[in-house]
């Protein structure tokens, strides 16, 4: 579960990106949050992401609250966070290689890292690319490895930044569904994009950021 | 395989061509700084005693007993200033001479160097005298001693190579992890804590001084195979020193590859390698 209260974040030439957002947000709940660019979608996700700590008011993740947490146990909680940067960019290797790299850095032993790995990838349907160089994968193909990527050490919140731009509809629509498998398995998924979203998006709850202020629709 | 190894093998990975030139140039830097340590400690200043071959054709130098009365010393003086084939005589304490030695030094010049074996012969025979040693007439082979100015030159080389390792350190280690950037992001957006990603950084730094370190080992034992001669460098002729210095380089080696590394290690701070804008 997911609970924002008075969230605000002004920059440091004074601008004020985020004003007063309060949001609520179930436990595998997927939500899309829409907005235009330059509205300070990566910076709600960045701080959702215990990436950018807090200025004023209370975010709380599966219960703990990031503007207290210690930086270990904010990096304990990224870890159960999965990111997927806008214009995700993938490792110069092969596409299980890129989730290995992940899962080693994060202490898991190879054995186990390939088996997760190759679950990952099965889940964002890249099983039989996963020899494949990253570098030789189709825009969607580099998507849905950034979104193993970010899934592949089982994470109870996925993020997921501008995910549609530079995007196929047709490509559009499979992320969508990718999204929905994943948060149908239990995971929180919030992805942030520009205006107009997919169609398919009108099944989920979608979220409005106007003028730093959260909005339903 | 640890982690730690994990990354380390994966950043060893990602050297090119420009990163790997400039770390060349870093380690060769470093052993330019081992060496000029090294050197100042194994060649000597000149104090440790001029080689007795230096002595002149018609030099001789007569080693007295300390046991010897004055009026002794006097008898003795007097018998070889008498010789028609010495042309000059001079005594001094040995203490003078050669600090912490006792007696006394006849320094006779005979009248050429044709005399001087006869003058050497009169001489070993006398009561009281303890050595005689004479020139050769050969050209002795200098000594192995740094100069003054020698000495300040490798201590500039020793500070400048420090400045210019760290200097191309930190530029080899831009290039380098601008090459690894991505994994950088990648590992700091899934919540890797800083002491995994920065202990391999600074462990290259590490190994690039123990490389150094291993080129001045082999340099030394290379360098005293070459010379040999005790005569010429008698430090190097210490098995104990040679060996004290060239731990004490491994030692400095590895630290100051450490600290290259630790240099290296604070490009990571640069915004560059955030994984949000």
């Amino acid at each position: 579960m997911i609970q924002v209260s008075e969230l605000h974040f002004t920059t440091d030439d004074g601008v004020k990106v985020l004003e007063d957002v309060s949001l609520h947000i179930e436990r595998g709940e997927l939500v899309y949050v829409a907005g235009e660019a330059a509205v300070g979608k990566t910076l709600l996700l960045g701080l959702l992401a215990a990436y950018t700590p807090p200025q004023q008011g209370q975010i709380l993740v599966h219960g703990r609250n990031i503007a207290r947490l210690s930086r270990e146990k904010a990096l304990a909680l990224r870890r159960q966070i999965g990111f997927v940067p806008q214009g995700f960019v993938p490792l110069p290797r092969t596409a299980v290689e890129n989730l290995l790299f992940k899962l080693r850095t994060l202490g898991d032993f190879r054995e186990q890292a390939e088996e997760k790995a190759l679950l990952a990838l099965e889940t964002v349907g890249l099983l039989r690319q996963q020899t494949a160089e990253a570098s030789s994968l189709s825009a969607v193909e580099r998507l849905r490895l950034g979104i193993g990527i970010a899934i592949c050490n089982d994470p109870l919140l996925l993020l997921v930044d501008n995910p549609f731009d530079g995007l196929a509809p047709e490509d559009q629509e499979q992320i969508c569904t990718l999204l929905e498998r994943i948060s149908g398995r239990g995971t929180t998924v919030i992805a942030a994009g520009r205006r107009p979203l997919p169609p398919s998006t009108r099944r989920r709850r979608v979220l409005g950021l106007i003028d730093g202020k959260v909005v339903d629709g | 395989m640890s982690t730690l190894l994990f990354l380390f093998r994966e950043l060893l990975g990602a050297i090119r061509t420009r990163s790997a030139v400039l770390f060349g140039a870093v380690i060769l830097l470093v052993f330019v700084c081992l060496a000029s340590f090294a050197t100042l400690l194994l060649v000597g200043d000149g104090a440790d005693g001029r080689p007795m071959e230096s002595l002149d054709p018609d030099e001789i130098v007569v080693h007295l007993s300390p046991r010897l009365s004055a009026e002794t010393v006097n008898t003795l003086y007097a018998r070889i200033r008498s010789r028609e084939d010495v042309a000059s005589i001079s005594f001094r304490f040995a203490e003078e001479v050669s600090p912490g030695s006792t007696g006394g030094r006849f320094f006779i010049r005979t009248t050429s160097a044709a005399a001087m074996s006869g003058v050497r012969d009169a001489v070993e025979t006398m009561d009281g005298v303890t050595q005689v040693e004479s020139g050769t007439g050969a050209s002795a082979a200098p000594g192995l001693t740094l100069s003054a100015s020698a000495r300040l030159g490798l201590l500039v080389a020793l500070v400048l190579s420090v400045v210019l390792s760290l200097a191309l350190a930190r530029a080899g280690f831009r290039a380098l992890l601008r090459t690894f950037r991505v994994e950088i992001r990648v590992m700091r957006l899934s919540g890797t804590p800083e002491r995994t990603i920065v202990p391999p950084v600074v462990g290259l730094g590490t190994l690039m001084g123990l490389l150094s370190s291993l080129l001045l080992v082999a340099g030394i034992y290379l360098g005293q195979y070459a010379i040999g001669d005790a005569a010429v460098a008698p430090r190097f002729a210490d098995a104990g020193l040679v060996l004290g210095v060239t731990l004490a380089g491994l030692a400095l080696g590895v630290l100051l590859g450490t600290l290259i590394g630790l240099f290296g290690a604070s490009v990571l701070a640069s915004r560059e390698f955030s994984p949000l804008p």
